[in-house]
């Protein structure tokens, strides 16, 4: 699986927040195809680094190549356009605004010529797309109402669509199922899948290890800001330095 | 806030066309004084919903646009007292040196994150204000420009009277109405929005936020422009007052009392204000006091403006409280 070349690679990344190490030369290389899931205790990292890898935030040091380009100091909006998103854990929508108007914002970089910027009418193609966009996550009924009225896990699943409206080449998904009831999970679980099969490659950081070891093909664990194991769910599971770290919580049961 | 789909767009249009109708009207039988002070409401209506696209829609807090205001009145005055007596190419010298000024200070307030910008507007608005107020052998210092007279539109619709000057200031009113009207419920409107609601999630659409947030900067400054184009003309001077930051409150008070969240906000809040502000300045010497005590009770009672409160009454029950 190995012998292709990884899609994104992560060179010696360090970041520190006073005293707090919080990635602590980082090593990964991620491959096209499938979901990667990166897991790890609380504080371990997880989360500064993909804001690190998708551009929220800089590193202290390190590379980040994206196909072969480094990336480490380039703009969130650049990294987007090259093919890399995200979801974030906290839902960040346009509040206030219908779902109809989130989705349409996420569209309109990709599928709006410019000089369409001041019409009063939107284009045609673009107006069907949004629908279809809609229609695609069961929304169609509640499309003019203000996304912060709906559920969290409807949100939730607004914050992914986000995301994919352009289909990026590479997904990091923060936290996905996390505050969801087990329905909402399932369906966001079902959602991953279908985002996966369509050929993005979707890295997972996920605290739920049920939903880890049901959708990963590829297990990355990280402690204390470092890489402490990487592979595929079966050796995760025996591994003795992750039972150390999740003692008390059983990696058996899924 | 919604830009593309409101479902009050219709009302807001409403409103605006009513206004408008209602200054057209009142230009034939007003009087001078209250032309002139319905002229003064045109020119803070234009001003405000100029500032609105900024302000309201974009969420930046500029207290620099009293600067672009001054550097079309002083352009514009300058230009009909020493270069030639035309209004027409006034307004567009006006415009072209409010362009190249907003274009300079936008880009270098947005240098930085929110926070700064409104402190680096107030710095570089002070900083036009200092230079009006000392470069003497131009601008007549404190003193600032005078005698500078209305004259002709194409030679011979003359603007001297005041009762034809008004209607010359509601073109351009309707004019800024249209142009505001468009940004407002198109794409661009939507986007601007987008930035002011959540501009880390913007990035993650693609876009490249300070981009849009310059345009709605020089666009406002623009309006900005337009409505100090037509101020020096009324006042037939200018003065470096036109350029202190304090000055630069009246559109933000406009748009608040008007309606933050409302296309027809900024025109009603800049009418009201504009009559308030007379009437208060006419009763009292301690105006400023109720000014004051006005602001608090609008920005603490009635968050949506005028017209976001008379919106939630037509929404009935069902509307948000």
């Amino acid at each position: 699986m190995n012998s292709k070349e990884p899609i994104l690679k992560v060179d010696k990344l360090f970041k520190s927040f006073g005293d707090l190490k919080a990635v602590n030369g980082v090593n990964l290389e991620i491959y096209e195809g499938g979901i990667v899931s990166i897991i790890g205790p609380n504080g371990a990292g997880k989360s500064t680094l993909v804001n690190i890898l998708t551009g929220f935030l800089f590193p202290d040091s390190g590379h980040i190549y994206f196909y072969g380009e480094r990336i480490e100091r380039k703009s969130i909006q650049y990294r987007v356009r090259k093919g890399l998103n995200r979801s974030f854990q906290i839902n960040s929508l346009f509040n206030g605004m219908t779902v109809k108007e989130n989705i349409l914002l996420g569209l309109l970089y990709w599928e709006l010529p410019l000089g369409r910027l001041l019409t009063n009418r939107l284009p045609k193609a673009l107006e069907e797309k949004v629908l279809e966009i809609i229609e695609s996550i069961n929304m169609t009924s509640r499309m003019n109402i203000e996304v912060d009225k709906l559920s969290h896990g409807e949100q939730r699943l607004i914050e992914i669509t986000l995301s994919i409206v352009k289909p990026p080449k590479l997904l990091f998904l923060d936290e996905p199922t996390s505050g969801l009831s087990p329905d909402e999970r399932n369906m966001i679980m079902d959602k991953i899948r279908s985002i996966a099969e369509t050929g993005t490659t979707v890295v997972l950081i996920e605290h739920n290890m049920n939903v880890v070891f049901s959708l990963a093909k590829r297990i990355v664990v990280l402690n204390r800001g470092s890489v402490i194991a990487d592979g595929e769910p079966s050796s995760i599971r025996e591994n003795e330095e992750v039972k150390k770290i999740y003692l008390g919580e059983d990696l058996t049961v899924a | 806030m919604k830009a593309v789909f409101d479902p009050f767009e219709s009302f807001e249009k409403f409103l605006v066309i009513v206004i408008i109708l209602g200054y057209f009207v009142a230009g034939f039988f007003a009087h001078k004084f209250l032309s002139f002070i319905l002229i003064k409401a045109m020119v803070l209506s234009i001003f405000a919903m100029g500032y609105s696209i900024l302000f309201a829609r974009t969420g930046y807090l500029s207290f620099g646009h009293a600067a672009f205001f001054a550097v079309s009145a002083y352009s514009a005055g300058l230009f009909v007292l020493h270069i030639k007596n035309s209004m027409l190419l006034a307004l567009v010298v006006a415009l072209l040196f409010t362009l190249v000024v907003s274009a300079i200070i936008g880009f270098l307030s947005l240098l930085r994150s929110k926070i700064y910008f409104a402190m680096l507007t107030l710095a570089f608005g002070m900083g036009i204000y200092t230079i009006i107020w000392e470069w003497e052998s131009l601008t007549g210092g404190d003193d600032g420009l005078i005698g500078i007279n209305r004259s002709s539109l194409f030679g011979s619709i003359s603007l001297v009277p005041i009762s034809h000057y008004y209607f010359f200031a509601l073109v351009l009113l309707i004019l800024t109405a249209i142009s505001i009207y468009f940004i407002v419920y198109s794409p661009l409107g939507l986007i601007l929005n987008g930035i002011k609601e959540n501009e880390t999630r913007m990035r993650y659409a693609g876009f490249s936020p300070k981009i849009y947030s310059f345009l709605a900067f020089v666009i406002s400054g623009l309006f900005a422009g337009v409505a100090g184009y037509i101020d020096v003309f009324l006042e037939n001077s200018a003065s470096p007052v036109m350029a202190h930051w304090s000055e630069s409150a009246l559109p933000i008070f406009a748009v608040l009392l008007g309606g933050i969240e409302s296309f027809s906000g900024p025109m009603v809040g800049a009418l009201l204000l504009t009559l308030l502000i007379t009437f208060l300045q006419t009763v009292s010497s301690e105006w400023k006091l109720w000014y004051g005590l006005i602001f608090i009770v609008v920005i603490l009672g009635l968050r949506g403006g005028i017209v976001g409160f008379v919106k939630s009454k037509l929404k009935g029950r069902g509307g948000e409280q």
